[in-house]
């Protein structure tokens, strides 16, 4: 299993946190933006339509207006009359042909003045209605021709007599209407658009025609209405004309000799409503939404734009200011997040680490380390309890100890008293013991060794100096244990040398099996105790026939010596202290053979077991590890 | 006549010296006998045995240091000590360096003893 680190995994998972967070922020806003731009498009190519129809709509309700004039009874009337006259009138053809000449000098009468006073009038009413109405000048110029194209009356403006030499006055004969386009009339200083109306009687025929110039104040009167009304801040209306002039943008422009909009070409090519999409441009972001004039029954349209142009910033900054707020949130977020984790993994690795620390001091018995303390309680209460449990352990381990201390102590000073007296004991037993023996020597030289009872008690006395002798070898192979002469013999070289020292009555069979093998060892420390062993075997076996069997194999690691013999077993209440010291169910015997047997292969990193089933020992000794 | 092997013996248990010199004697050695080890130097000096069986424990001076003592005299000297154990450490590996022949243990048989003298004499 991978491990990980709690600091990085703390570092990694905030920072993908922040990171999707940053990134799902960032593409949410983006298409938001999108559509915000999308939805407010559609909405301002709305508002561009709507009032382009609108303006298309007044400014033929203009016209209509004028048409509705043509037909006035005194008009109507006062034309046929001139009509009349100018066709009876001799010469008018010549006149007419002459109209060259006298074109070059436009103050000439045409003819006679018609003057009709009261159709004057009536075309002044008008003007001042329309004044009255509106609060400024609707027309800047009014007046009435026959049908020769004579001024037979005067409202406003021009004082020309001839008009039918002029493109407006023809065309509005041919077409019924004329309307030119915007251009500044010097007198009036207006804005103003010439409107040229057929008059036509009941019956059709051609009476003359009515010229008007509508003020540009009055065209667009109605939309500077909608204009105000929808131009809020960051979004202005604006018209433009025909050559992409501003006509209107927050107030009249003087557009006469301005430039183009520098998007006006791009609206050109396009179709009649749209919007052209410059938020692009970060330092002037805008949404350019239009719609182009189409006219409005009659009237053809003047080639006019209504523009709507939205600065992208009312919508798009807080977006914006959002979408960047989450980027900064995000950034902030990660760098914290590698801070906190830093400072998370410092407060709870660090603290950790010691604890684990001190669990490893714990397990190799070192009890003095104690937990610094954590910022974090939950930290703290581990760590209380390790330093409790580390003081628990001390005290565990010390009460131990001492109990310990307390029994070797006791212990060694039983077996020191022992070993005192044994050493003290052997040296003042052996001395009488050899004489006794040399005595029973120099005896058996001297006696006649034809009389069996003589010869029994010397076989006998000799069994008791061999027991006495084998016994002050059992205290002192107990009390003074002697470093290992380590030498390389043959087992069964040791075995032998032990058996020699023994006396194996008649009725036991000692076979040796497979003990050929070379051994490193202290070998007279392993006589001594192959000889306990196979004494003891005999002694168990007792006066019955029985087998003792040597036999040894080798494994990887030990060499193992097994000596079993057909005595009875050993109870088990025995076997489990049998090679305690000073243990001993034998009257004859000290205690301490088999626990000095013990003694001599524990110092050679072996062991000695004692098992039944046969009764057997069985001893491990390592073949090669270094011996104490 | 063949003169007979010369074998000292020492030992302060003057039972048990008289039983091994009349042991040892039985089996064909001159013996002659110490009961300390200043006695036993001083009888080495005087009549050059060919072999030493000496105690270790004795009182004036103990068999260790009369065999160093029997060392310096004659480097050749071949003696056996008696023990019941090898009592001090340091000294018994001293003496093995300086060519301590061997070490018996008491009690010792009559055998063991024929053994011992025929082996190194």
């Amino acid at each position: 299993m991978i491990s990980l680190k709690l600091s990085t995994l703390l570092i990694f998972g905030t920072l993908a946190i922040f990171l999707t967070f940053g990134i799902y922020g960032y593409y949410s806003f983006s298409i938001s933006i999108q559509e915000v731009n999308k939805l407010l498009s559609s909405r301002n190519e709305g508002f561009a339509f709507n009032m382009m129809q609108d303006l298309d709509e007044y400014i033929d309700k203009r016209i209509d207006d004028f048409r509705q004039i043509t037909k006035l009874q005194i008009i109507q009337d006062s034309l046929k009359k001139s009509n009349q006259e100018f066709s009876t009138t001799p010469g008018i053809d010549k006149i007419i042909e002459n109209q060259d000449l006298l074109s070059k000098d436009s103050n000439q009468k045409f003819i006679p003045p018609n003057e009709n006073l009261e159709l004057d009038s009536e075309l002044s009413d008008v003007i001042k209605f329309y004044k009255s109405e509106y609060d400024y000048d609707v027309v800047s110029e009014l007046f009435i021709t026959n049908a020769y194209g004579a001024n037979v009356a005067v409202g406003t403006g021009t004082s020309e007599y001839r008009h039918d030499d002029e493109d407006w006055w023809q065309e509005t004969k041919l077409k019924g209407i004329y309307l030119g386009n915007m251009e500044y009339d010097k007198i009036s200083e207006n804005y103003v658009a010439k409107l040229g109306l057929k008059i036509e009687d009941e019956k059709g025929n051609f009476l003359g025609i009515i010229r008007v110039s509508l003020t540009l104040k009055d065209l667009i009167h109605g939309f500077i209405n909608d204009a105000e009304i929808l131009g809020i801040q960051n979004r202005t209306i604006q018209l433009i004309n025909e050559k992409g002039q501003i006509i209107y943008s927050e107030g009249f422009k003087d557009f006469i000799n301005s430039t183009p909009v520098f998007y006006f070409n791009e609206i050109r090519k396009s179709k009649d409503i749209g919007t052209i999409d410059i938020t692009d441009n970060p330092d002037d972001p805008r949404l350019i939404s239009y719609a182009k004039s189409t006219g409005y029954k009659q009237f053809e349209g003047f080639g006019w734009i209504v523009v709507v142009d939205q600065t992208s910033s009312s919508f798009t900054d807080e977006f914006i200011d959002l979408k960047n707020s989450f980027f900064i949130i995000s950034i902030l977020g990660m760098i914290s997040a590698v801070i906190i984790s830093l400072i998370l993994s410092y407060l709870i690795s660090n603290p950790l680490r010691s604890l684990n620390q001190m669990a490893k001091q714990f397990s190799i018995g070192n009890f003095n380390s104690k937990f610094k303390g954590s910022k974090f309680t939950e930290i703290n209460t581990i760590g209380n309890s390790f330093n409790l449990m580390g003081q628990s352990l001390e005290k565990l381990i010390e009460t131990e100890k001492k109990l310990a201390e307390t029994h070797v102590k006791m212990k060694n000073e039983r077996l020191g008293a022992i070993g005192q007296l044994g050493a003290s004991m052997a040296h003042d037993l052996k001395n009488p013991l050899a004489t006794i023996k040399t005595s029973a020597a120099i005896i058996k030289q001297q006696i006649n060794h034809d009389d069996p009872e003589i010869e029994k008690a010397i076989q006998r006395m000799d069994r008791s100096i061999f027991r006495m002798s084998h016994q002050i070898d059992d205290v002192l192979n107990f009390v003074r244990i002697t470093p290992l002469n380590l030498s390389e013999k043959k087992l069964s070289d040791i075995l032998n040398n032990s058996i020699d020292s023994l006396e194996i009555p008649s009725n036991i069979n000692l076979e040796m099996k497979n003990v050929g093998y070379k051994i490193t060892a202290d070998s007279k420390k392993l006589e001594t105790v192959f000889a306990n062993i196979i004494l003891n075997a005999i002694q168990a076996i007792g006066n019955s026939n029985g087998n003792i069997i040597i036999e040894s194999k080798m494994t990887d690691e030990n060499i193992e010596i097994r000596i079993s013999n057909s005595g009875p077993e050993i109870p088990q209440k025995i076997l489990e202290h049998i090679f305690e010291p000073l243990f001993t169910t034998k009257e004859k015997g000290t205690g301490l053979g088999l626990s000095s047997c013990k003694n001599i292969i524990e110092q050679h990193n072996g062991t000695i077991s004692a098992q039944n089933h046969p009764t057997s020992f069985i001893i491990r000794i390592p073949k090669y590890s270094k011996m104490q | 006549m063949i003169q007979k092997d010369v074998i000292l013996i020492v030992d302060d248990d003057f039972d048990l010296l008289e039983n091994t010199a009349f042991l040892i004697k039985s089996m064909g050695y001159e013996v002659i006998m110490a009961q300390n080890g200043l006695e036993a130097v001083e009888k080495y000096k005087e009549i050059k045995p060919n072999l030493v069986l000496m105690d270790v424990r004795m009182p004036i001076m103990d068999g260790y240091d009369a065999f160093f003592k029997i060392k310096q005299f004659d480097s050749n000297a071949k003696v056996i000590l008696i023990t019941a154990y090898a009592q001090d450490e340091k000294k018994y590996l001293k003496a093995k360096n300086l060519g301590l022949v061997d070490t018996i243990s008491k009690p010792y048989s009559i055998e063991f003893l024929e053994e011992v003298i025929l082996k190194y004499n």
